[in-house]
């Protein structure tokens, strides 16, 4: 369905994105080229997931690989992701990596 | 709800772009109405990372899923015809790369694979998801 597909709208100051739709290995390289102009970021990256759908481990991949090129500068920040979602980052261990869950939706 | 017992199966080439949506909608579909949504959302995640791996690692044409209900529990089969290949985090350098057999597990109340071999091919992993 074309609502799920995955989307990524880059801030104008490049200090973050919104993501929406599903992240899933099979368009791995598309979200990995979206983002990497944050790999660079000068400091804190803040991803809207408030309309990220689903994400497997294919795409916590991607959100830790993007908390180490940032890590000398600035901490990442995930906002306002489903209670599901959430709990997916939880499970993975996020949090652990200093990767700041803020603003989770209500159930 | 719709009777117990019941079963189907759904064959997608594994060449598929959209392989992975089109089993998160037949297994979405499949276990709602036997299942409270979290827990669809949870089933979802873990056959996706067993079809993922099917297509990463078993170099299989194509990947199978079957749905099967029992009592208050939605099984999912997902196999293929390849070899099991567990990647090591030293081949490809991300500590992290077993997340995805560790999400599989977290998000059931039980999982087994039966790992397919160079003289055995087919690889066969069963997911078990129950009504709490």
């Amino acid at each position: 369905m074309a609502d799920d597909a995955f989307r990524v709208e880059l801030s104008d100051d490049l200090d973050g994105a919104r993501l929406a739709g599903e992240l899933d290995l099979l368009v791995y390289e598309k979200a990995d080229l979206a983002l990497s102009p944050l790999f660079d970021a000068p400091g804190d990256v803040t991803l809207d997931v408030s309309d990220l759908a689903f994400i497997d481990s294919s795409g916590i991949r991607l959100l830790v690989r993007l908390e180490r090129a940032i890590r000398d500068r600035g901490v990442l920040h995930l906002r306002g992701a489903s209670p599901h979602i959430a709990r997916v980052f939880q499970v993975a261990g996020l949090p652990d990596l200093g990767i700041v869950i803020e603003d989770v939706a209500d159930a | 709800m719709p009777e117990t017992g019941t079963s189907g199966t759904q064959t997608y080439p594994a060449a598929s772009d959209s392989l992975l949506a089109d089993v998160r909608r037949f297994v979405a579909a499949a276990s709602a109405p036997y299942l409270e949504q979290p827990s669809v959302h949870d089933l979802v995640l873990a056959v996706t990372e067993a079809c993922a791996n099917a297509i990463r690692h078993s170099g299989s044409d194509e990947v199978r899923v079957t749905v099967m209900i029992d009592d208050h529990c939605v099984e999912i089969v997902v196999e293929d015809d390849g070899v099991y290949r567990m990647s090591l985090p030293v081949m490809d350098g991300d500590p992290g790369s077993h997340r995805g057999m560790y999400l599989m597990a977290a998000m059931v109340d039980d999982f087994s694979v039966h790992r397919g071999t160079a003289a055995n091919a087919g690889t066969r992993v069963r997911l078990l998801k129950c009504a709490s």
